[in-house]
């Protein structure tokens, strides 16, 4: 059984543009999701300069996200989010060795408790632009889609070859590296991990989506990959049993140590910041990422 | 997914119809049934999505198809509609039933031509039953009017449509732009519109206006780089949130594209039964031989869906824009555009300044030593060439410097280059407005640089034309029609920039030796043509002690040029919102020329300061009118995401 544990996250993104914007439209992936095992506490937006349109939506996976308009000149944008949660009450980590069925079950559509089909899990099910179905992925994850090996297993195994096959190398990739350069070149980050294991899974006729939030490291040390940054995995449904996550990059069950942000079918649906505004020149981002452990 | 930029359809030959009365009517109740079926499917796949819950429709069709929209799901359309135009692809098989090749659900291709088409021969009206085609373009035409709301002026005057399309870099763009022409419809491009308080708005010269309607000839991926795809710059942010919100009309509604990729026929049947509870009339074409297709469209009318008439559409040849400018009168200018028309102007001056430079300097060298750089007027001429750039600071000042600066398109401010960039924005203009194009910019001449080696008469002649070319345009008064305001702002680009350019020369004037400066002022401004140069003062000051015949209200004066712009600028802000109109007035403030008026005191360090702060003055009032007035509602610009 594992504790419920606090945490605290800052995660402050700045633009500096060389000629003033102006018009800008954003949209902002940085509310933590509540979740069954995931307790939003509280939730601070700042944005500087001050937007003149601000509100809260819901995207069509169930994320809230922040919008913002603002039209005055600016030269910089602070977007900060603070937030609190409380991770692992109400988790039902400790059933996931049940999921020992054969993995071709997982192939079936599901049904709801209404009878129709869930369209949440079919949506995950078809390849997306950033996790296209690929016949190079379908091999990749074959080796470890044997057949009448259970579904747990399988899915372990290939979040442990992906660990192992694949490098860590910041700057070798970038936001738009597709799946098929990753299974050339072999390295890459966290991102392009879940995109390929997303994509492995959808080709075998397995759902699967995108989950973008945090991971705790304990310390400085660089024993776990993506601390201190926001972080990227992969959530796949077992049937009877629900949505199961997985880190690819770290090798393990995504559990207590991971802030959820949003879920979408890939990076594009869930970007932290995304936008359009007006103006002329370059534009130097930085984002900084703080993940601390609460008493309690 | 087909591209809507593909081919729109050719003239038609009707002969395949063989018994036209018999196969019309199947035709149209066809499309018909087709369309409503379409509809309804659309209705379902945003709405309750019973069709995928159920299995009726494999949801990989759908979620697989990046025209689906999810973020449009569970919004509300205007009027229940979302299937406003449609359009399919027929051909005939052997045994003589019609079949469907495509279905086109999203933007039909040929849309505008076939509204401008003449009616095809009307087999229906022959049969006692009642026909479900449209009598007449003109009605047709009526009839999608009044499917965008067009008809009903609302508390704050008619509704305002547009039409939206990617630009100039379509092939169907000529489409894009007879639709708006049939539709008297501003035709736009994603920049030009925004969204704020959940509303789509278009900057229009003069301020926002609401926009009501949007005839969309865009991919519907390409839509909104917030809400769907983000890579794609032509769209609109906040576009899918106004189509959620049922605030703006879109026709065809955003995600109907989703049923283009012939994936669905098959399905047809069925859903035909159990949705309609009807037969399908139209079965697919299945086969892949490809015969030749008719394109038939259908509106949905108050009565339900109508054919067009003009399935024949025959292309009709592009009017002169002038033929009936009196239409556009009302309608909105994209500021984007304005903003080509003022620089439009600003070139056109620069140019014809430029030229009288050089003719000047050429002239002051012809009369003197060719190498006599020192000349009393040649030197401040240098000066002011090199103050424009037209020659650089380090070049040496021999005879074939001017030459260099009429003809060598390599350095920017070189006349030939800026000739030539005025070339490119003419034809930019002519390509993507071409309704609110002025004649004079359709008409603009095409100039080759003067021949290597020329002589200085040679040089001299081939400056005079380009200035007699150029400068005689825009001279006619602007009224309020739609070609008027376009030559007002125009006329608004060369006055400032002739403002710019005299304030500069006189305050190059006033540093130089008195010696000769009226002369060599006066070559500035004078026509090559006009007969009694004397009649020109030099727009400084045409001080009596000259003996002069002085001409106050001359256009080419200070504060006469003053005045105009100050004039343009209050008419062009008259409906502006206050604060606008209130640093537009501040603006002016600064072009104060009393000091610059004939008659006014001659002490030269007050008249330098004067024109000094009229240059600093007509330049903010430029950058003023760049930021307020002409600012695109968005340019085309992405974050850059954070990478991991």
């Amino acid at each position: 059984v594992i504790d419920p544990v606090r945490y605290r996250v800052t995660h402050e993104t700045r633009y500096r543009y060389d000629g003033p914007a102006t018009a800008s439209r954003q949209r902002a992936h940085l509310i933590p999701r509540q979740t069954p095992w995931q307790h939003l506490l509280s939730h601070d937006f700042s944005v500087s300069p001050q937007p003149c349109e601000r509100w809260i939506e819901i995207d069509p996976f169930g994320n809230s996200v922040h919008r913002f308009s603002i039209e005055a000149p600016h030269e910089a944008l602070l977007v900060r989010a603070r937030s609190e949660v409380r991770v692992g009450a109400g988790a039902a980590w400790d059933c996931i060795a049940g999921c020992d069925f054969d993995w071709q079950q997982a192939r079936r559509p599901q049904r709801t408790a209404l009878g129709d089909i869930d369209l949440e899990i079919e949506l995950c099910r078809v390849g997306s632009l950033r996790a296209p179905v690929l016949a190079e992925a379908a091999g990749y994850a074959g080796v470890s889609f044997g057949t009448g090996r259970g579904w747990l297993e399988s899915m372990l195994d290939l979040n442990a070859r992906i660990h192992c096959d694949f490098a860590y190398d910041r700057g070798s990739t970038t936001v738009g590296t597709p799946v098929i350069d990753l299974l050339k070149s072999r390295r890459g980050v966290c991102q392009d991990f879940a995109h390929l294991m997303i994509s492995a899974l959808r080709s075998i006729g397995l759902p699967a989506r995108y989950v973008s939030g945090y991971i705790f490291s304990e310390g400085t040390g660089q024993s776990r990959v993506g601390g201190h940054a926001s972080h990227a995995w992969v959530a796949s449904h077992a049937p009877g049993y629900g949505w199961v996550a997985f880190d690819p990059t770290n090798a393990k069950l995504a559990q207590s140590e991971f802030i959820t942000l949003a879920w979408g079918r890939d990076y594009a649906d869930v970007a932290p910041l995304r936008g359009v505004m007006m103006g002329r020149g370059d534009q130097q981002l930085s984002v900084s990422v703080v993940v601390d452990l609460l008493a309690g | 997914v087909k591209s809507i930029a593909s081919d729109p359809p050719e003239p038609f030959d009707p002969g395949p119809i063989s018994d036209p009365v018999e196969d019309w009517s199947v035709i149209e109740a066809g499309i018909v049934q087709r369309a409503r079926l379409l509809d309804r499917i659309l209705d379902d796949l945003y709405g309750a999505q019973t069709l995928l819950k159920s299995g009726a429709l494999p949801p990989a069709l759908f979620f697989g198809n990046s025209g689906y929209l999810l973020p449009l799901q569970g919004g509300r359309v205007p009027g229940g509609t979302r299937l406003h135009c449609y359009a399919a692809d027929l051909v005939r098989r052997a045994d003589g039933s019609w079949r469907v090749r495509a279905d086109w659900t999203q933007a039909p291709p040929g849309l505008g031509r076939a509204l401008a088409g003449r009616p095809r021969a009307q087999p229906a009206r022959t049969t006692a039953s009642r026909s479900l085609t449209i009598d007449s373009t003109t009605d047709a035409v009526s009839a999608l009017k009044a499917l965008l709301g067009l008809d009903r002026a609302e508390g704050d005057g008619p509704p305002l449509c547009v039409v939206l399309s990617p630009g100039p870099s379509t092939e169907a763009f000529s489409e894009h732009a007879l639709l708006a022409r049939l539709l008297e419809c501003p035709l736009v491009e994603g920049r030009d519109l925004t969204v704020f308080e959940g509303r789509v708005w278009l900057k229009a010269l003069g301020g926002f206006r609401r926009v009501h309607a949007i005839v969309r000839q865009m991919d519907d991926v390409c839509c909104d780089p917030i809400s769907l795809r983000s890579d794609s710059l032509q769209g609109v942010a906040g576009l899918v949130d106004c189509s959620r919100r049922g605030t703006v009309l879109i026709a065809n509604a955003l995600g109907s594209g989703c049923l283009e990729s012939g994936a669905i026929m098959p399905f047809l049947p069925d859903l035909a039964r159990r949705m309609l509870g009807e037969d399908l009339i139209l079965h697919a074409h299945e086969s892949a031989t490809d015969l030749a297709a008719i394109r038939v469209f259908a509106l949905a009318t108050p009565d339900g869906y109508r054919i067009l008439p003009g399935v024949t559409a025959v292309g009709r040849p592009f009017m002169d824009p002038r033929d009936d400018a009196s239409r556009s009168d009302a309608l909105p200018l994209p500021a984007r555009v304005a903003e080509d028309l003022f620089w439009f102007g600003r070139y056109l001056e620069r140019c014809v300044s430029s030229a009288r430079l050089l003719r000047a300097a050429v002239q002051s060298g012809a009369t003197r030593c060719d190498d006599l750089v020192d000349a009393f007027a040649h030197r401040p001429l240098a000066e002011l060439a090199r103050c424009i750039q037209l020659i650089e600071s380090d070049e040496p000042l021999d005879r074939l410097a001017w030459m260099r600066a009429s003809r060598d398109t390599g350095r920017a401010f070189g006349l030939m280059a800026q000739l030539q960039a005025l070339d490119a924005l003419a034809e930019r203009m002519r390509e993507r407005s071409p309704l609110v194009v002025p004649w004079e910019v359709n008409t603009l001449p095409c100039h080759s640089p003067p021949p290597e080696g020329a002589s200085s008469s040679r040089l001299e002649g081939w400056l005079r034309e380009v200035i007699a070319a150029l400068s005689e345009r825009f001279e006619c008064a602007p009224d309020d029609s739609a070609f008027g305001v376009a030559a007002r702002i125009v006329r608004l680009g060369r006055s400032i920039e002739r403002m710019g350019f005299q304030s500069l020369a006189l305050q190059v004037a006033l540093r130089a030796d008195a010696r000769g400066r009226d002369e060599w002022l006066l070559q500035l401004y004078a026509s090559a043509d006009d007969p009694e140069p004397a009649r020109w003062p030099p727009p400084m000051m045409g001080d009596p002690r000259h003996g002069r015949s002085i001409d106050p209200n001359h256009p080419a004066r200070l504060h006469v040029l003053a005045l105009q712009v100050r004039a343009d600028v209050e008419w062009l802000f008259r409906n502006d919102v206050p604060h606008a109109r209130s640093s537009a007035l501040a603006a002016l403030q600064a072009l104060d020329c009393d000091n610059a008026r004939p008659g006014a005191s001659a002490d030269e360090p007050v008249l330098m300061d004067a024109i000094g702060r009229l240059r600093t003055g007509v330049f903010d009032l430029s950058d003023l009118l760049h930021q307020w007035l002409f600012r695109p509602a968005r340019a085309p610009r992405l974050n850059r995401t954070p990478a991991l």
